[in-house]
């Protein structure tokens, strides 16, 4: 026992007891030991503590002998990774990730012991109310005390804390300096699927069809669909991923899923029984010609990619975003495994986003409670859960952000960094994000350049350049995109139209919400730009 | 606004947030390529005998209510059907029902501003002829025999009117056995029957030359069910090939965005689009637009012999700075600030309204601004 804590000691700057806990403080980083004390005995008889609220300074191994003498026990070591928010605004600190380490340390400590936490969790404490506090911002990882004394972990740990270097990425400086959250509905994305609805090759499909069948009845639009991808059934067979293939039926079933979930993310729309492309369906329509030549249906090139992980992450980010999670905290990992891991997973991290989410009024707590008694319900979880896993499984496999490897699942460096960028979110908002929508709005360029191009992308600083060509591409989407009234065209069609491509023709990253703010500003005479923040989109005109 | 005229040498404060119902007060200032849109569409259909859909886009208070309401006035649409030689049109207008059944509103609105005692009279000398043309109006008897009864003598103005309205009871519809009007009317007659009125009211061009349809509010076909959205679309289509001739339908829609599609047009079936004829645009006024149609507006209002400035009693610069500020907005949100604007002189009896008094109240008449 003595000698863990001596070792602790000996390695970290300080250390200190207060209030039950003994800490070994690194800097950014604390152990903390959790203790119990039994009977009424103080410990300043001994020196030991000034009293119960001060933070007294442990020196020396006398004095930790002293402690653990004492009518103590300790239950728990908790690692502790600390920023203050106060200093972010501070335009030389280094941009930490306090969610990223938390993962960094889950990860590395639980690669050769297995599950080592207990629980894990981020927070904000603001300190004592009468004083005026930015705010700490917390990661607490409690672990579980088989490894209170064990001096192997107890070296990994310190290894782990000196040599952690996790750093965020300088597009995201602006929005850590500005320490104010980045706005978030709170409204939880989750798609209901069918285990079926495996293939995103078959959405290039769909766009193909709909642009010959552009307003199609409801009632045929499933057997229709069967019909069109029928072509197509002999090469997905011959495919590695060869599950989730669309055969011709009576009825249109075998198509009705994908027309289901199409419908669900609005890349098909539908209004009085009547379906046609979704507005931002149509901008993939026209951009697929340029950017998604290839005749092979289910190889996705990266213009694919890009459209559909941002309408997977637009959609489905409570699902998605956990089961990231659980393939990141897990080297790699079977699907029975996935299978008793994924529900209890999911109701963490829904008690996580009602203890720590800052601000959510009582109508999101009803929908937060809703989804998660109804998750809490599942009553034969290992069949709901097929329905609800093996799509998503294979769309992470098709985007390459995972590899299926004799059976199990492992997270790829693409998977790995696209996890990052999720980390960063939650700690730009101290919270976890629950609607993505903003995020998306302002990084999904960015973040996909990093996952899939290594952040080769440009950002260009020649600002009257990049202008030119926004309002060259702009000028360019009134033949694309116009609408029934003359000189128009709707703003989310045309800003998605500039941002890809800026990106697949110029190699410059921009985001969606940089555009419509480049519309906005009073200096630009070309356009009339309106936006309506409560349809999210808004309208262009030519001056 | 007590000293409006003496000092500010206005007949009223011009700036209207909405568009006056009452037609004397109602004027069209500047925006001469929109008004000349209008007259020039006005002037086909009265001419040329076919029937049209037109559609009219803006954003909220660019002045689409207000130009319906401008060429719905009797002055107005006599002017223009004087041009070509021809009586006037009859014009109506009229919000989108957004009611259960829509085109049941549609045809009560067109028969509540119907005036049937004036038409049997104005009608008598032909109705031998009109009854001849009616035989040749599609091949539903039904509707024939209501539509000869309303321009004929025999049945009282009121009785018909009261038949229309659905408001006969059996016994009384009994009684109309002579007219061979046997049944009440139903939610399928209400499109013939109305197309076969517009063709009675345009017979020969003698007394109208042709119909004017204004439905305002035309976005809100976004809001009503499906159902609806299928009976609206049904009706345009329905109307304009029952009425092959001299029927002019003018949709008015404001421009906003929507969640899930790219604008109304996914709204407006392929059967009723191919069938536009004309799209009129109702942009935000450029700074030389709106300059220009203050200078008219105030004109327009001005007490008479009053020899001051065009933009009097505002100072040119004051005018140059407001538009500057609001960026591109609606003439609505114009008009707004100069209403303010003007009434806050008014009230610290501020005259004329130079840079000073406006800084004064610069906050408070752009509060309105996003």
């Amino acid at each position: 026992m003595l000698n863990v804590l001596k070792y602790y000691l000996d390695a970290s700057r300080q250390a200190m007891i207060h209030e039950n806990q003994l800490s070994f403080d690194f800097h950014d980083h604390s152990i903390i030991f959790n203790y119990e004390r039994f009977g009424l005995e103080d410990l300043d008889e001994d020196h030991l503590e000034h009293d119960f609220y001060s933070y007294n300074g442990i020196n020396e191994v006398a004095e930790l002998e002293l402690l653990i003498n004492k009518n103590i026990k300790f239950k728990t070591i908790e690692l502790v990774g600390s920023e203050y928010l106060g200093w972010r605004e501070d335009n030389n600190e280094i941009k930490r990730s306090i969610t990223n380490e938390m993962y960094y340390f889950l990860n590395e400590l639980s690669k050769e012991r297995g599950v080592v936490a207990e629980s894990y969790i981020t927070s904000v404490d603001y300190g004592p109310g009468f004083c005026e506090d930015e705010g700490t911002y917390f990661f607490h990882i409690i672990i579980g005390n088989d490894f209170l004394w064990d001096m192997e972990f107890a070296k990994e740990v310190v290894r782990l804390i000196k040599n952690i270097s996790i750093q965020t990425l300088d597009f995201y400086d602006y929005f850590f300096q500005k320490n104010s959250p980045i706005e978030d509905a709170k409204v939880l994305p989750i798609l209901s699927t069918n285990t079926k609805v495996r293939r995103l090759g078959y959405y290039k499909l769909l766009s193909s069809f709909l642009k010959i069948e552009k307003k199609i009845s409801a009632k045929s639009l499933n057997r229709k669909f069967e019909d069109y991808c029928i072509a197509h059934q002999l090469e997905l067979e011959n495919q590695v991923l060869n599950k989730g293939v669309i055969k011709k039926t009576a009825t249109g079933i075998s198509a009705k899923p994908y027309v289901d979930l199409a419908l669900d993310v609005n890349i098909l729309n539908k209004i009085n029984n009547i379906c046609s492309a979704g507005k931002g369906f149509k901008v993939y329509q026209i951009l697929q010609e340029e950017y998604s030549t290839s005749n092979l249906i289910f190889n996705l090139n990266y213009f694919d990619k890009l459209f559909f992980l941002e309408v997977i992450l637009r959609n489905d980010y409570f699902y998605i975003s956990s089961l990231l999670k659980i393939l990141l905290l897990n080297e790699r990992v079977t699907y029975a495994s996935l299978l008793n891991a994924y529900q209890p997973f999911l109701i963490k991290q829904i008690e996580d986003i009602e203890k720590t989410g800052k601000l959510l009024n009582r109508k999101t707590i009803e929908k937060l409670r809703l989804v998660l008694n109804r998750i809490k319900g599942w009553k034969k979880p290992e069949v709901y859960l097929e329905h609800l896993l093996m799509p998503r499984l294979n769309w992470l496999l098709e985007l390459d952000l995972i590899i299926e490897d004799s059976q199990f699942f492992k997270m790829t460096n693409v998977g790995k960094r696209l996890f990052k960028h999720l980390a960063i979110w939650d700690d730009i908002n101290t919270e976890l994000v629950v609607t993505p929508d903003l995020f998306l709005d302002k990084f999904m360029i960015h973040v996909f350049d990093d996952c899939y191009n290594d952040s080769k992308g440009l950002i260009l600083n020649n600002k009257n350049e990049l202008l030119i060509k926004i309002y060259n591409y702009i000028d360019d989407s009134f033949r694309f995109f116009q609408t029934l009234a003359p000189n128009r065209v709707t703003a989310s069609q045309a800003g998605n139209y500039v941002k890809y491509k800026l990106y697949f023709n110029d190699n410059i990253k921009v985001g969606y919400e940089f555009i419509l703010n480049v519309l906005s500003r009073k200096e630009q005479n070309r356009f009339i730009f309106k936006y309506q923040k409560q349809y999210k989109d808004g309208y262009i005109q030519k001056k | 606004m007590s000293e409006i005229n003496e000092q500010y040498k206005l007949k009223t404060n011009p700036f209207r947030l909405t568009p006056s119902v009452n037609s004397e007060e109602l004027i069209w200032a500047g925006f001469n390529e929109i008004k000349e849109k209008f007259e020039n569409r006005i002037k086909k259909s009265i001419k040329i005998p076919n029937s049209t859909l037109a559609l009219n886009w803006g954003e909220y208070g660019s002045g689409k209510t207000h130009a319906a309401r401008y060429f719905s006035k009797n002055d107005v649409l006599l002017g223009i059907a004087s041009q070509v030689d021809k009586p006037i049109p009859y014009s109506m207008l009229m919000s989108l029902p957004k009611g259960r059944e829509p085109i049941y509103s549609l045809f009560i609105s067109v028969i509540d501003k119907l005036d049937i005692k004036d038409l049997k009279e104005k009608f008598k000398e032909e109705l031998g002829e009109l009854q001849t043309f009616i035989d040749t109006i599609g091949s539903n008897f039904h509707i024939q025999n209501v539509l000869k009864a309303i321009f004929s003598d025999d049945i009282s103005h009121i009785d018909i009117k009261n038949y229309l309205y659905g408001n006969m009871s059996k016994t009384e519809i009994k009684g109309l056995v002579e007219l061979e009007i046997l049944r009440s009317l139903n939610i399928d007659d209400y499109t013939k029957l109305l197309a076969g009125l517009f063709s009675c009211l345009t017979y020969k061009n003698k007394f109208y030359s042709c119909i004017i349809l204004w439905i305002d509010e035309f976005e809100d076909i976004a809001v009503v069910n499906n159902s609806n959205i299928d009976k609206i679309n049904n009706f345009l289509r329905e109307i304009l090939d029952s009425t092959p001739n001299n029927l002019l339908i003018f949709l008015n829609l404001t421009q906003s965005a929507l969640v899930t599609v790219e604008d109304l047009g996914q709204y407006i079936y392929e059967s009723v689009e191919s069938r536009i004829k004309e799209k009129i645009n109702f942009d935000l006024p450029t700074p030389s637009m709106f300059k220009d149609y203050l200078k008219d507006l105030l004109k327009l209002n001005r007490i008479t012999d009053a020899d001051v400035d065009d933009y009097f009693p505002f100072s040119p610069n004051v005018v140059d700075a407001l538009i500057e500020l609001q960026g591109d907005v609606s003439l609505r949100k114009f008009n707004e600030s100069l209403s303010l604007l003007l009434e806050l002189s008014d009230m610290d009896k501020k005259c004329p309204i130079d840079m000073p008094v406006f800084e004064n109240y610069k906050s408070e008449i752009l509060w309105n601004k996003d």
